[in-house]
C-alpha cells in the first residue's frame, strides 16, 4: 500500500461535515467560511419557498382602493340621513299664447303665427285653374256604359258572352231570345264536337212544388163527388188527384180551380188500420179565403185539414187542367 | 244560362281551341274561352289500351257490337292492348265463352286482350278458374306490366258478396300492390264498390259490396295512392253524368275510380222514373291515353263512331309516396 502525502492510497476519506465542531475528528473543516455569500447585503436571505400569488402589487394599490371605496359607496351602508327641505324658489315671468290669424289677398293666402318672440308668416299661392270634365272624354255614366256594351255586341253580331268557371261550368251571359242552343268544342281546323244543348227561357222558374198531376189516372174531368161520396157529371168541373196533406203547417194553397162555387168540395182520407178510407166531403164555401196578392189564388187553413192524411179537391176549371196548380204551405207567385 | 254536366277532371278533347254556342236555326251567337276545360300540357304520351266492360255474348246486339269496338280498336287506334271488365258472356257456359274467343281471335288479331270474370262468369262457380283459362288464356287472376306500369285483373269468383274473391286472391292483391307501391297501378274489377261511382242517381239496386271482401278490397285500394280502379257491371252510360256528378268517375272512396259502361247493353233513365231501361242499339267504352304524368280517358260511342266530351276526363297520376308495411287489416278477411 503506498502514500501519497501522508494518506495511505485506498482510504476511503470521510465526508466534511459542516457541523463537526472537534478539529481532531477527520471530517472536521478547517476555516470555515463565514460568509456564505459573493454579496455583502443578501443578510437575511430566503431559506424556503414563500408563496406570493394574491400579494398585492404596490403599482396596483391605488385601483384596488378605490374598487373598495366604490364598493362601500355602493353598498349603502355609509350614506348620510336625508337633507331637511329647501325654500320655496322665486315666481318665474309670465308666459305669452300665440295666436295664428289667416289672410287673403289676390290669390296668395297667408299665415300669421304670434308668440312671444314675435310673428312668424307663410304665404301659399293658389294652384292653377283646372278643366271642367267632359262627357265622353273624361267619364261616362253608368247609361253611357251600358249603351256601349249593346253597340260592341251589336257590332261583333255575337250576343252571347261566357266563360269556364273552376268548377267546369260553362256560363253564358248576354241578350238571347228564349230558345233551344246548342254548344260545341271547336278546333282551329274547324271541327266541331257538340257538347250538349241548353234551352233558354226569360220565364221565371217557379219555386214551389205542384202536386196537381192531370196526368194522373185519378184525376177526373166533367166529375163531382156529391154529398152521398157518389161520383157525377159536372161539367167544367175537376176532381184533383190524391195529394198527401200530413205535413201541412200553414195553408194550401190552389191556383186554377174556383173553390168558391156551390159544388166545390174537400175530400178527406183518412188512415185506417194501414188502409185509406174516404171521409165526409166538405164544401169549400166559407172556408177559402183568396190570397191578398192574387184573387185567383185561393187559401185553404191547415186548420181544416183535422186528421186526414190524404186529400182531393173538387172544383170548377178557370182554364185547362194543366193549368191547375196545388201547393202545401208554398205561396203561388 | 249554364251548362252544368261537367265535373272538374273533364277537359275538352286535345285539339278543341274554343266553345262556340249556336241558336235553333244553326247561326253562332257567340264563342268563350275554353278556360278550365283546357286540357293540360300532357307531357309524353307513352301508349293507348282499351278499357270495355259488360259484353254478354251472346245477349241481343252483343257479338255485333264487339266485333265493331274490337276492329276500331285493333285497326283504328293502335291500342297496345285492350281490358275487358268482365261479363264477356251472358251466361258464363262453354258454348259463350268459345264464341268469345272466337270473336277476339278473329277481330283482335294483333291486339292482345286482357280479360277477368264478372258475376255472369261467376254463374257456375265454383268452376270458374277452370273455365276462364282455355278461352281468355289467363287464370281468375294475375297481373302484367306494360313500360313502367302494372295492370292487376281481378276475376270475380262468385256472384254473391260472400265470396267476390277466390281464397288467396285478396292477398294476392295486397302483395302485388305492395310490391308495386311506388308504380301506377291500374286495377280492374267488375263489380263497382257500393258507394262509388258507377251508379247513378241510385238506378242500380244490388250491392254486392256489403260483405267482408268488399270492405277490405275498398280500404286496401284507398291505402295505395297510385292506384285506378275500372269497373263496369252497372251498364249505366256516360250522359247519366248529366243527372249525378259521379256517374262515371269519383275519387269518393280515397282512390280514383273509373266506370266503364256496358258495350253492349248500356242503360239509361230515359223515362226518368229512377229505373233503368236497356238500350241495345248502343254501346260504349273508353279509349285510355297513357302520358308520363296522367292519363286521358276518352269515352267512345261506338255506334256513332264519336268521343264523347262529357266522358273526356284528364286524371294526374303523378306518383305517391306510399309508406311501406303500413296496410292494416280492417276485417281480418286478409290471412297474412
Amino acid at each position: 500500500m503506498s502514500k501519497i502525502i501522508g494518506i495511505t492510497v485506498g482510504t476511503t476519506l470521510p465526508k466534511p461535515n459542516f457541523n463537526q465542531t472537534d478539529p481532531t475528528k477527520g471530517d472536521y473543516i478547517r476555516n470555515k467560511p463565514t460568509n456564505i455569500s459573493y454579496f455583502t447585503n443578501d443578510a437575511g436571505y430566503l431559506t424556503k419557498h414563500q408563496d406570493i400569488s394574491h400579494k398585492l402589487d404596490a403599482s396596483a394599490l391605488p385601483a384596488a382602493v378605490n374598487d373598495a371605496l366604490a364598493q362601500a359607496k355602493d353598498s349603502g351602508e355609509f350614506d348620510g340621513k336625508d337633507g331637511a327641505p329647501g325654500q320655496p324658489g322665486a315666481d318665474g315671468t309670465d308666459g305669452v299664447s300665440p295666436t295664428v290669424s289667416v289672410s287673403r289677398s289676390g290669390r296668395v293666402t297667408t299665415i300669421s303665427i304670434t308668440d312671444k318672440n314675435g310673428t312668424k308668416t307663410a304665404t301659399i299661392n293658389d294652384g292653377a285653374d283646372g278643366t271642367t270634365p267632359v262627357r265622353g272624354a273624361d267619364y261616362w255614366t253608368d247609361a253611357d256604359q251600358e249603351s256601349i256594351v249593346q253597340q260592341v255586341i251589336a257590332a261583333l253580331g255575337t250576343p252571347v258572352f261566357g266563360r269556364v268557371d273552376e268548377e267546369n261550368n260553362i256560363i253564358l251571359t248576354g241578350t238571347l231570345a228564349d230558345g233551344t242552343y246548342t254548344i260545341k268544342y271547336e278546333s282551329e281546323d274547324g271541327e266541331e264536337t257538340l257538347i250538349g244543348t241548353l234551352v233558354h227561357t226569360s220565364a221565371p222558374v217557379p219555386t214551389y212544388t205542384n202536386l196537381a198531376n192531370p196526368s194522373d189516372s185519378n184525376w177526373l174531368e166533367g166529375k163531382r163527388i156529391n154529398s152521398s161520396k157518389v161520383v157525377v157529371d159536372w161539367e167544367g168541373g175537376v176532381i184533383t188527384n190524391y195529394f198527401d196533406v200530413s205535413g201541412c203547417k200553414n195553408f194550401i194553397a190552389v191556383k186554377g180551380l174556383n173553390l168558391l162555387n156551390g159544388n166545390s168540395r174537400y175530400y178527406k182520407y183518412y188512415e185506417v188500420g194501414g188502409t185509406l178510407q174516404e171521409g165526409t166531403n166538405i164544401g169549400t164555401s166559407g172556408h177559402v179565403a183568396q190570397s191578398d196578392y192574387d184573387p185567383s189564388v185561393y187559401h185553404i187553413p191547415a186548420s181544416d185539414i183535422q186528421t186526414a192524411k190524404i186529400w182531393r179537391l173538387g172544383g170548377l176549371l178557370t182554364g185547362t187542367s194543366a193549368d191547375v196548380i196545388i201547393t202545401i204551405d208554398e205561396e203561388i207567385k | 244560362m249554364s251548362y252544368r254536366d261537367f265535373i272538374p277532371q273533364n277537359i275538352a278533347p286535345l285539339g278543341a281551341r274554343r266553345i262556340s254556342i249556336y241558336d235553333k236555326n244553326g247561326s253562332r251567337v257567340g264563342q268563350i274561352p275554353l278556360g278550365s276545360l283546357t286540357p293540360p300540357t300532357p307531357g309524353k304520351k307513352l301508349y293507348s289500351f282499351g278499357a270495355l266492360s259488360d259484353v254478354h255474348i251472346v245477349y241481343n246486339t252483343a257479338q255485333t257490337d264487339f266485333q265493331r269496338a274490337l276492329t276500331y280498336l285493333n285497326e283504328d287506334m293502335d291500342v297496345a292492348f285492350t281490358c275487358i271488365c268482365g261479363d264477356l258472356t251472358d251466361n258464363g257456359t262453354v258454348a259463350q265463352l268459345a264464341q268469345y274467343k272466337a270473336a277476339v281471335d278473329a277481330y283482335s288479331p294483333d291486339t292482345p286482350v286482357y280479360a277477368i270474370a264478372g258475376n255472369h262468369e261467376a254463374t257456375s262457380e265454383p268452376n270458374t278458374t277452370a273455365r276462364m283459362l282455355p278461352y281468355t288464356g289467363q287464370p281468375l287472376y294475375y297481373s302484367f306490366t306494360h313500360g313502367d306500369d302494372v295492370f292487376i285483373m281481378l276475376g270475380e269468383y262468385r256472384w254473391n258478396n260472400t265470396y267476390l274473391f277466390e281464397d288467396g286472391e285478396l292477398q294476392w292483391l295486397k302483395d302485388t300492390l305492395e310490391e308495386n307501391k311506388d308504380k301506377r297501378c291500374f286495377v280492374f274489377f267488375h263489380v263497382f264498390p257500393w258507394g262509388d261511382c258507377g251508379n247513378a242517381n241510385g238506378l242500380y239496386p244490388h250491392d254486392l259490396f256489403s260483405g267482408a271482401q268488399g270492405n277490405e278490397f275498398k280500404t286496401l285500394l284507398a291505402q295505395h295512392k297510385n292506384v285506378i280502379l275500372f269497373h263496369g257491371h252497372s251498364h249505366l252510360k256516360f250522359c247519366l253524368q248529366e243527372v249525378d256528378s259521379r256517374a262515371n268517375y269519383s275519387e269518393a272512396l280515397g282512390f280514383k275510380s273509373v266506370h266503364i259502361p256496358s258495350l253492349a247493353v248500356p242503360r239509361d233513365d230515359a223515362n226518368g222514373d229512377g229505373t233503368y231501361e236497356d238500350v241495345y242499339a248502343e254501346s260504349e267504352g273508353y279509349v285510355v291515353d297513357v302520358y308520363e304524368n296522367g292519363i286521358h280517358l276518352r269515352g267512345r260511342d261506338f255506334v256513332r263512331g264519336e268521343f264523347l266530351p262529357i266522358a273526356s276526363y284528364w286524371l294526374d297520376t303523378a306518383l305517391q309516396t306510399v309508406e311501406a308495411g303500413t296496410y292494416t287489416d280492417p276485417t281480418g278477411t286478409i290471412v297474412t
